[in-house]
């Protein structure tokens, strides 16, 4: 018995192995998936290494009235802001704040949606009937709608902020898992885990979440996508970040007053969240296409 | 022909091709060939190299169908060279405005899915009707008339005519396929497998439902198969096909009573034979080959019991054996027959 | 069929109560005093008293939401705590906009992304699809407001051809469609595009090409309907973004919608109007996803006769196509 499941286990990782070293190899293929991966990288790397690049209080903060509104020149390459501050330098640490908040919200939604989503469809019943509709209620009210009035009824500061983009993440999140639980659970080798007497708690994390999950992946990163976009759209709102805190959305909000004075100011925070946007969106597609090669052109 | 493909095979491009020869059905008044296909290359680009979905005879006599109807997509695939001549024109050199008014009307195909074959969305009267519409210019209300006839033929009920495909089972599925193949009275008639798909209690059904309306609709068929019961139930003449090249032709009684190709032989060998117990069926041995590095001589040497040396050199000419029409390709019987090459130049215009 | 309408109609109700508890609750348990925020600061505690017993804010919760639901079944959804105006009157003054810009963008984008898709699908890898599909890349990512931003600056600050603000004349209005269709335009593109050239690649197809039938032919007739099928949910889906994505272009272009309005009564923690705006949105999200789901069994007739099963039968199969649809 207990050699008959470490066989199944050690099993299954490997077949899990095999198959994202496939995916891998199908992944590199792609040229363009690989360019947005290494620029996502890039971006990553260097909004993480902020601090180390600038100092928050002195860079950041610090208005400097002598350098108001100034396009972009040698010492600061991307200009200034409307009380003198280097854009740049923002921008980097707005990405730095950005990233950090979705990828929490990211893996709050995850964690939360997993639960919810499979105990959903593994145990079906009532505990299915009443996620699935409050998921539904959720649903109904437009999720930009929905974030907005959390985020401008609860106090904006950067937990909430996070707490608010993982909100609008679940509902779909939990729907996404528990279709996938669903197409996983009426196959043999759970009957056959079952018929073993696995607990639940040992099929759902042992069978079922590791063969319903890896679909999801691409959403996963699609959903990052959304949760920056989201974050700078409140931000934008003046309902996320707030000033002097830099963040893509805040400086955007900011800049368009300035828009018939200073073009760079709201041009460039933008091209920046693009770019991120367009990295992981091409990411997603690269995986899509790599997790299911039947799909592929 | 050798040097064509030598060619191509050495052609830096990833690439595979199917060369086939296939010769079919006489005009109503017999005096001349309604189709002839001759050298036909096909070649397939792929972005990896890999050529997909390649199935050894299913797939090389499928593309020279698809050939025929001009259906091979493009990309991934495209004519390389040799001739389907139907009807003394060349089909690969006409329009595809010419080739529209061929399509359905004189030339038309069954496939091999019944299930895949018919439009989910649409009624079936409705799949009928339109090529009836398409090739006879005739008001919408007509092809509906002519279209439940054709369904009547089919032996569907005309009260289920506005009915969608999900509605009707495989057999059923099928005879609307063959309807909607007949149903502008073709020349020509490609049957791909027609019955592969289906159950064999249906398989008959269908069959004999084919060999019907061929004689009362005066078609021509070719029917592509795997299966000799299939032949033996439809065929008047045979070409044993491998690897993209006929290997053995000739009518159904000289190729079922005298199987002289050792392919032949092997597939007779593989059918079980009800008056004798045997414990295993006999089997050919080995692979498909590879069709982007198809054997320099015979294409079967490499699993051919009786193979030679020369085999596996030299492509064997074509030897014409007693019997009416009756060719094969080996060279078992080369020099058996001293007009071997003047056969051999008959054989291709046929 | 029928039944099957009326049942979802009669679905949408407790997903209604469900929407406006949950809203309700919110907005009594954040923090913010209503009466604070509507009589300013320097009211006094009588003043503040005084309003909240005209509002009925001083009863329990409980109260305070069936005596709101009771009154908003009859349609009377309260007076705003800030303009003192009926919720009604107020959404009635600005849903119109909401709902022409809403409306015209997405038939907008159905409307281009149909052409775009099946032309880029028919031509696929030529320099048309390539440059296009780039060009749908670069507009996916880019975010709505930011679009809007750059729009502005282009077309309104340096060339000055068009208006910055406003809806109310066909030149103000160009800016707005174009930025609210825009994501809508690039998602509908690119899945037309992909679930084209799945079916392009289908049997049937094949078998309408070996019928003789001109390439146009098949496909606006047999390869569209066929590709129509998995765009409809994203076509539904793209009337909720739309639906969102006009409250950030409407506070962009100070365009007086539905959405404005929420921002404002946000701010003000004015619950009439909120909880107006809510469920006016939460009833079009609804209404969309009915019709989402009867486009579907119109479409394919596959789906058509699972409803005529289903409604035969008491309970519904586990996996409605809705659901299995959303998924795939």
């Amino acid at each position: 018995m207990e050699n008959s499941t470490a066989a199944n286990g050690s099993r299954s990782e490997y077949k899990k192995h095999s198959l994202w070293t496939d995916v891998w190899i199908r992944l590199r293929k792609n040229t363009i998936a690989v360019i947005a991966i290494i620029v996502f990288l890039c971006i990553l790397f260097v909004c993480l290494a902020a601090p180390l690049i600038y100092d928050y209080d002195a860079d950041i903060v610090q208005p400097d009235i002598s350098r108001q509104m100034q396009p972009p020149s040698k010492e600061h390459i991307l200009g200034c802001d409307e009380i003198g501050r280097d854009i740049l330098a923002r921008i980097i640490w707005g990405g730095r704040i950005t990233i950090i908040v979705s990828f929490c919200a990211l893996g709050i939604a995850f964690i939360i949606g997993i639960v919810l989503g499979t105990v959903a469809a593994f145990y079906g019943g009532w505990a299915e009937t009443i996620i699935m509709r409050i998921i539904d209620i959720i649903m109904s009210v437009p999720s930009v709608l929905l974030m907005i009035t959390l985020a401008t009824l609860i106090k904006p500061s950067i937990p909430n902020l996070t707490f608010v983009v993982a909100f609008g993440l679940i509902p779909n999140q939990a729907r996404i898992i528990r279709g996938q639980v669903l197409q996983v659970i009426d196959q043999e080798y759970i009957k056959a885990a079952r018929v073993q007497g696995a607990s639940d708690f040992r099929i759902i994390v042992n069978h079922i979440l590791p063969n319903a999950i890896s679909p999801i992946i691409t959403t996963t990163i699609l959903d990052i996508a959304y949760a920056v976009m989201t974050i700078s759209t409140l931000s934008f709102l003046g309902l996320g970040v707030q000033q002097p805190n830099p963040e893509w959305g805040t400086m955007l909000n900011s800049g368009r007053q300035y828009l018939r004075q200073a073009w760079h100011m709201s041009t460039f925070p933008g091209i920046a969240l693009t770019i991120t946007l367009m990295a992981l969106t091409l990411i997603g597609d690269g995986l899509r296409d790599a997790l299911d090669p039947r799909m592929k052109r | 022909m050798n040097d064509k493909m030598n060619e191509t095979l050495n052609a830096p491009e990833a690439k595979a091709e199917e060369t086939a020869g296939m010769a079919a059905g006489k005009t109503a008044d017999g005096s001349e060939n309604l189709l002839d296909v001759r050298d036909l290359t096909v070649e397939f680009h792929t972005d990896s190299g890999i050529v997909q979905a390649i199935n050894g005879l299913t797939f090389s006599l499928t593309t020279t169908a698809l050939a025929i109807m001009g259906l091979i997509n493009c990309p991934p695939g495209f004519y390389k060279s040799g001739e389907i001549i139907y009807k003394g024109k060349d089909l690969m050199k006409i329009s595809e405005s010419e080739y529209l008014k061929i399509r359905g009307r004189e030339i038309s195909m069954i496939f091999q899915d019944p299930m895949t074959a018919l439009n989910p969305v649409m009624p079936v009267i409705d799949q009928i009707s339109e090529v009836i519409k398409n090739h006879k210019h005739i008001s919408a209300k007509e092809a509906r008339e002519e279209a439940i006839e054709m369904l009547k033929v089919v032996r569907i009920p005309p009260e289920r005519a506005d009915e969608y495909p999900h509605q009707f089972s495989g057999g059923m599925r099928q005879r609307i396929v063959i309807a909607i193949a007949l149903a502008c009275n073709p020349n020509l008639l490609i049957a791909d497998e027609p019955t592969t798909a289906l159950d064999v209690t249906i398989q008959a059904q269908v069959l004999e439902m084919m060999r019907e309306l061929k004689d009362n609709f005066n078609t021509s068929m070719i029917m592509i198969t795997h299966d000799f019961g299939v032949v033996a139930e439809t065929c008047d003449k045979v070409a044993i096909v491998y690897a993209g090249e006929v290997l053995e032709a000739g009518t159904k009684r000289d190729i079922f009573k005298n199987p002289c190709h050792p392919y032949t032989v092997g597939l007779f060998g593989a059918i079980p034979n009800l008056n004798e117990d045997t414990e295993f069926l006999y089997q050919i041995e080995g692979l498909m080959p590879d069709p982007m590095d198809l054997p320099k001589g015979c294409p079967f040497a490499p699993r051919c019991s009786c193979a030679k040396d020369i085999c596996h050199v030299e492509k064997p000419c074509v030897s014409r054996l007693p019997g009416e029409d009756h060719v094969v390709k080996c060279h078992k019987y080369t020099g058996s027959d001293e007009n071997a090459e003047i056969v051999n130049e008959e054989w291709r215009d046929e | 069929m029928g039944r099957y309408i009326l049942k979802r109609l009669l679905m949408v109700i407790p997903i209604l109560i469900g929407v406006t508890l949950f809203i309700f609750l919110t907005l009594s348990l954040t923090p913010g005093d209503p009466a604070k925020l509507a009589m300013g600061n320097d009211a006094t505690e009588e003043q503040l008293q005084a309003f909240r017993e005209q509002n009925g804010l001083d009863k329990s919760l409980p109260v305070q939401y069936l005596t709101y639901m009771g009154k908003a079944i009859t349609g009377d959804f309260g007076k705003s705590f800030i303009t003192r105006q009926t919720v009604t009157s107020m959404i009635g003054a600005r849903i119109g906009n909401t709902l022409f810009l809403s409306f015209t963008s997405i038939a907008f984008t159905i409307i281009v992304s149909l052409i775009m898709g099946v032309t880029m699908a028919v031509k696929q890898n030529s320099l048309y699809d390539n440059t296009m599909r780039v060009v749908t890349i670069i507009l996916t990512s880019m975010p709505q407001f930011w679009l809007a931003i750059m729009m502005i600056l282009l077309f309104a600050v340096k060339l000055r051809w068009l208006p910055s603000s406003g809806l109310g004349t066909f030149k103000q209005a160009i800016i707005p469609i174009i930025c609210c269709a825009c994501s809508g335009i690039t998602m509908c593109t690119r899945t037309t595009r992909a679930s084209m050239l799945e079916v392009i690649n289908q049997d049937y197809i094949r078998t309408a090409r070996a019928k003789g039938l001109r390439s146009n032919d098949i496909i606006w007739r047999h390869a569209l309907k066929n590709a129509l099928l998995p765009m409809i949910t994203v076509y539904g889906r793209m009337v909720a973004s739309c639906f969102n994505g006009s409250v950030v272009i409407e506070s962009i272009f100070g365009i007086n919608g539905i959405g404005t309005m929420m921002m404002n009564a946000l701010r003000q923690k004015d619950i009439p109007a909120i909880m107006g705006g809510i469920i006016i949105s939460a009833c079009v999200i609804t209404v969309v996803n009915l019709l989402t789901d009867l486009a579907y069994a119109f479409v394919d007739p596959r789906i058509r006769s699972h409803y005529r099963r289903a409604t035969g039968k008491k309970k519904t199969v586990r996996n409605t196509p809705k659901e299995g649809a959303v998924t795939a």
